[in-house]
């Protein structure tokens, strides 16, 4: 009859019941899976938003360029009080041509709105012109909202090799163009007669700072607030010269949810990018060491004779390989990529699980009903499937989740010194840059926060998880509370 | 069999492990060929500089310069013993490592300016095994201290409070929190220096340099002792509550012996085997950790020295540093297995699991 | 004998390797737990044989080496013409759907995380008998029926710690009985449960033989019980059967100073009758220094010299009655040892 069968099935999914129940009562291990699907969600969503190629681009420094480098996120201003300026791109320009007596002029102007309390940490300045015989000179000039004006930059066009016509470009960092700096020290003695060495100029507190003799080298400045204003003039000589193209960088101190690093890289896409890397080799890595582990367990606590002292002799020699060193020796050479890695760091985590498959195996195997069944004529892989095996399953999936965080360290450890993936970018990576670039004695307290955090959370909510799932496989026996 | 017995098989079995980890060592560092690569490159710039420093090599035509910089590199190969094929070697590689001869590191050297590996070695050594001891023992009596805490009340308020704690710094690896410390202590408030093992310049009067090498001892321990001993309070308030389920300590209640008498002397005598395990575990296993935490702190020991002869890519140095990793935790489970020993007769007379 | 045997044990030799000292492991040198030394015994169909003594005789050792879950050292074991000491494999595995067990402890002999119908139909999963779902849920049904767990859909799907220990021992029963076996090793199955409950599940099996005709090899310790249960039986000490032959007639007259010692301890629910002093002396030795000539004789009230040096043969003193003493003839039983029968006289079960 029907009723039967499914009377059958639902006991043989009694036990599955009971455990999800109680497994629903211990607000821990809940609280630790909607962690994780919250991570795995996150997961998905990063790759698809964030596909490889992106990814591939983390690497390459030139793409980061424009942003400010180690600049906390934008949210930090919370925290110090100050508002900090955020990079900002100007350009759209509008052209003002005129001519007097044969020589054509055209003024471009950039409008900058700056109300922040520090000087931006650069201004990059791109400049671009074209010409049909004599070059054209250029000037830069800065207007203050005070109304100020200084000039920051005069060049005459260079011809390009090709022409005419001959076009000429320019990229300007204005904060550390010598240039720059002496037509600023040049600005001072004009207007307060101060000599100021050029190498102990900061351009920055010049143009932004409100004036006094003793700006241009101040430990702090009070910066002029309203709207500052970039202009480039072109003098030229016929006609058809113009200027091409007048854009600026004006490049924040702060940046994007997670801040920059000393290259300028957004930490968002790599932190982000992290997670589906951490979650990846935690879990396969612990998958597939718990599996090792298992069978090599079961089996070596199941034939007792040589089968099972030479999987045990094994056993012990993987154990007490120190993981760590030897893992790093062995990234050294072969600078492994994700999926080496997981294979690796599962070599080294197996022998834990066998030692307690072994254990409980050769617990169960002395049980009477396993005696039992032998005696109503079981083969020993019957005995295996049906008797030994549901007893180790449950606490394997336990120890699934509790061996995660492990590997997650393991491997945040190896990237940290720079052995790991070479293309992924993982938390461990970036922490690694962090010391290797003084963010803990430079006070860039997002690069070594956020990412460790990530890793905090992912081991906490397998931690909680897996602890969960423990208390309910092991015999109440063995726990008081 | 007897418990001598059982102890030279594991000291076999043991030694058996510790060399084939060095033999696969050395193997996967030939096997790739680095050893060699390194070496062949030495001995290039070793020719190069000797052929420079000669100007009658100089003005030879090119075809007998290369003729005679080939015999001298042959030459130089023999010396070192690179004329053989690595497999041959290997024998020589293993008994130099197991008799401590590491020969000379390429790139870096000791305080003391040598350049033998052992020297290296031998200087940072201690430095490790005084920071994670020390941090292992604190960690391990301050966990202990509140295990019993957390025992006296289980499921009381404090124990919740630790035992959340503990699944906390258990999530948070070492370096990590040993960076925050860094940044708060060392870089925001600036109590405490943010690494190094001494001062620069170190004092040199030895009462100052104690000194000094404990002031900068403080920050590490802070986040070794930080991230274990919630750990160890946890483990401790377990293994209690298992023994007070056991008959022994309802005897002893039973007698009208007091709490604390229960506790201290029964219980706790009971765990002491377990304990003294995890001890040793643990300081095991912190020096593998070493690693990453040394390089934070920038606390010159084994941990440090390994990671810049990665950096430096000085072979014989990660080989030797390999090697001795290895050494000290296969001789920490020797140990173990001797105290279990005696610890628990069971094993003494090699009972085995057939009842 | 008139009926054909179902079992028939020759010469059944068990010992244990039990070498354990570094200095014997090196000198070659082996030492051995005796437990099974060498007995003879013969089941007919239909009929109970019980054998007893004291833990540590070897008769535990014997049922298991019977169904071959332990190997025997030497001897051999007659199934119906077949030495079933030495098969293997797919003969062993059609061996085992004959011959049964039923283990003393009932709550270990069942997987604590299978059902009843789990358990009990574990046997037709094992030999390749599956039958439809429906089948089997018949089948088990019937057979919790014969064991009286009645009405079958309450024990069917209980988990085993959902049952208390005579209904644990009765469903491993009917898991015996579920291939229709002709032999059944029962291993004190009644020595774990209480008193109220043992009469039930000796009730069941002497029932369950008479529908079944099976044999059954009972083992147990407790005298009383093999005389309720059982039409012959042995009694073991050290490895030995000392005394061999009709259950009641060795009640009657126990002939062996073992047996005699044993029967005189076995309490009698009579007031007027009060336990002897049990002519015995000091605990069983171990089985691996067995001592020589007698393996009795440092406990015998009656060993002479001879017992010391020679090992008395088991040897027919009345009909259908062995024992293996020198002196059998002329040692007197106990005095208090010929006790009235009493209310809990039975007819003999078998």
């Amino acid at each position: 009859m029907a009723k039967e069968q499914r009377k059958e099935r639902k006991q043989g999914n009694r036990e599955l019941a009971e455990f999800i129940s109680q497994f629903r009562q211990s607000k821990a291990g809940m609280l630790g899976l909607v962690l994780i699907t919250m991570f795995v969600l996150l997961s998905v969503y990063v790759v698809v938003a964030y596909p490889y190629e992106e990814v591939v681009k983390w690497n390459d420094v030139r793409e980061w360029s424009d942003n400010p480098p180690t600049a906390p996120p934008f949210w930090a201003k919370v925290f110090s009080g100050k508002s900090l300026p955020e990079t900002q791109v100007l350009n759209g320009s509008i052209a003002r041509r005129y001519n007097v007596e044969g020589i054509y002029f055209e003024d471009r102007v950039l409008d900058l709105q700056y109300s922040y309390d520090e000087p931006p940490s650069e201004i990059i300045v791109d400049i671009g012109s074209t010409f049909q015989g004599s070059a054209p000179l250029i000037e830069l000039s800065w207007i203050k909202p005070s109304g100020s004006t200084i000039m920051v930059f005069r060049t005459a066009a260079e011809r390009s090799i090709e022409g005419p016509p001959y076009s000429y470009s320019h990229e300007l960092y204005i904060y550390i163009d010598q240039e720059v700096k002496s037509n600023m020290a040049n600005y001072l003695l004009s207007k307060y007669g101060v000599h100021v060495p050029v190498s102990s100029i900061s351009v920055a507190n010049v143009l932004f700072g409100k004036e006094s003799p003793s700006v241009a080298n101040a430990s702090s400045i009070d910066v002029e607030k309203g709207i500052y204003q970039l202009k480039v003039h072109i003098q030229a000589y016929d006609p058809k010269d113009a200027i091409t193209g007048f854009s600026a960088v004006v490049k924040g101190k702060v940046w994007g949810w997670m801040g920059t690093d000393i290259w300028g890289r957004d930490l968002l896409i790599g932190i982000l990018w992290g997670t589906p890397v951490a979650l990846l080799i935690g879990a396969l890595t612990s998958v597939l060491s718990v599996g090792i582990g298992m069978a090599v367990g079961v089996i070596s606590g199941f034939y007792e004779g040589r089968t099972g002292e030479v999987l045990e002799r094994i056993t012990d020699f993987f154990y007490m390989l120190p993981v760590l060193p030897l893992l790093i020796f062995v990234s050294f050479i072969l600078r492994p990529s994700v999926w080496v890695m997981i294979p690796l760091l599962s070599l080294f985590g197996w022998p834990g699980i066998a030692k307690t498959a072994r254990s409980i195996t050769l617990q169960v195997k002395q049980e009477t009903y396993v005696e039992a069944a032998r005696a109503l004529g079981a083969s020993n892989l019957w005995i295996l499937v049906r008797h030994i095996a549901p007893q180790t399953l449950p606490f394997s999936f336990a120890n699934i989740a509790l061996n995660v965080p492990g590997y997650i360290f393991t491997e945040a450890s190896i990237s940290f010194l720079g052995l790991g993936d070479p293309i992924l970018p993982t938390w461990g990576k970036i922490l690694g840059d962090a010391q290797a670039s003084g963010a803990t004695i430079g006070g860039y307290w997002w690069w070594v926060l956020i990412p460790g955090v990530m890793i905090f959370l992912v081991a906490i909510s397998f931690a909680l998880l897996g602890n969960a799932l423990d208390r309910i496989v092991t015999p109440r026996l063995r726990r008081r509370a | 069999m007897s418990f001598l017995g059982y102890l030279a098989k594991r000291t076999v079995v043991l030694t058996a492990t510790l060399i084939l980890v060095l033999l696969a060592t050395i193997m996967v560092a030939g096997g790739f060929g680095i050893v060699d690569r390194v070496a062949e490159s030495a001995i290039r710039q070793e020719v190069n500089m000797m052929m420079r420093a000669n100007p009658n090599l100089a003005r030879l035509p090119e075809a007998e310069r290369l003729k005679v910089m080939e015999t001298l590199m042959e030459e130089q190969r023999k010396a070192i013993g690179l004329d053989k094929p690595f497999i041959e070697r290997v024998p020589k590689y293993l008994f130099q490592a197991l008799s401590w001869d590491f020969g000379k590191a390429l790139y870096l050297r000791s305080a003391s300016g040598s350049s033998l590996v052992r020297d290296l070695i031998a200087e940072v050594l201690p430095r490790t095994i005084l920071l994670f001891t020390t941090g292992a023992l604190i960690s391990a009596i301050v966990g202990i201290a509140l295990g019993l805490l957390m025992a006296r009340r289980p499921l009381g308020l404090f124990d919740k409070i630790m035992t959340a704690f503990a699944v906390v710094s258990n999530s948070m690896p070492l370096w990590w929190v040993g960076m925050l410390l860094i940044l708060v202590l060392g870089f925001t408030l600036k109590v405490l220096p943010p690494g190094g093992y001494v001062s620069v310049p170190a004092p040199t009067e030895p009462v100052a340099y104690v000194l000094d090498v404990l002031h900068h001892m403080i920050l590490p321990l802070i986040a070794v002792v930080l991230v274990s001993f919630g750990g160890w309070a946890y483990t401790v308030r377990s293994l209690l509550l298992d023994t007070f389920q056991q008959d022994f300590i309802l005897v002893a209640r039973a007698k009208g012996l007091s709490e604390n008498d229960v506790m201290y002397k029964h219980a706790l005598r009971a765990t002491a085997p377990p304990i003294i395990t995890l001890l040793l575990l643990s300081i095991v296993g912190s020096m593998g950790g070493a690693i990453i935490s040394e390089v934070v702190f920038n606390w010159a020991g084994m941990g440090r020295l390994f990671a810049d002869a990665v950096a430096f890519q000085d072979v014989p140095v990660i080989i030797a540093e390999t090697y001795v990793f290895s050494f000290l935790y296969v001789a920490v489970f020797l140990v173990l297995e001797v105290l279990y020993g005696l610890l628990d007769p069971r094993v003494r007379t090699g009972a085995s699991v057939q009842g | 004998m008139s009926q054909q045997s179902v079992l028939r044990v020759e010469g059944l030799v068990k010992w244990f390797d039990v070498t354990h000292g570094l200095m014997d492991m090196i000198s070659g040198k082996r030492v051995f737990s005796k437990a099974v030394d060498g007995i003879d015994f013969e089941i007919e169909t239909g009929r109970v044989f019980a054998l007893a003594g004291e833990s540590g005789s070897g008769k535990t050792t014997t049922g298991r080496t019977v169904l071959r879950l332990t190997e025997p050292t030497k001897g051999k074991i007659w199934f119906s013409d077949v030495d079933v000491a030495s098969l293997k494999d797919g003969k062993l595995k059609e061996y085992r759907k004959q011959a049964q067990m039923v283990f003393q402890d009932p709550y270990q002999s069942l997987n604590p995380r299978q059902t009843v119908f789990q358990d009990i139909a574990e046997p037709f999963a094992i030999h390749g008998l599956r039958q439809s779902n429906e089948q089997e849920y018949d089948s088990v049904a019937r057979a919790l029926e014969e064991v009286h767990l009645e009405p079958p859909e309450e024990f069917i799907y209980r988990y085993p710690h959902e049952l208390s220990g005579g209904q644990r021992q009765r469903v491993a029963i009917a898991r015996a009985l579920i291939l229709s076996p002709r032999f059944i090793v029962a291993d004190e199955p009644v020595s774990m449960l209480d008193m109220s409950v043992r009469a039930g599940i000796l009730n069941l099996l002497a029932s369950l033989i008479e529908r079944h005709n099976i044999s059954i090899l009972f083992i147990t310790h407790d005298l009383a019980v093999a005389r309720y249960i059982s039409g012959n039986m042995g009694v073991m000490y050290l490895g030995k059967i000392v005394e061999r032959g009709v259950s009641e007639r060795i009640f009657e007259r126990p002939l062996h100073p073992y047996t005699q010692a044993l029967i005189t301890a076995v309490p009698v629910p009579d007031p007027r009758y009060k336990i002897g002093d049990i002519p015995i002396i000091g605990e069983i030795s171990n089985s691996i220094n067995i001592p020589s000539g007698c393996r009795f004789h440092p406990r015998c009230p009656y060993a002479k010299p001879l017992c010391r040096e020679k090992e008395p043969p088991l040897r027919e003193l009345e009909r259908d009655h062995l024992v293996a003493c020198h002196f059998a003839e002329t040692i007197q039983p106990p005095t208090n040892h010929n006790r009235p029968r009493n209310d809990s006289e039975r007819e003999d079960s078998a």
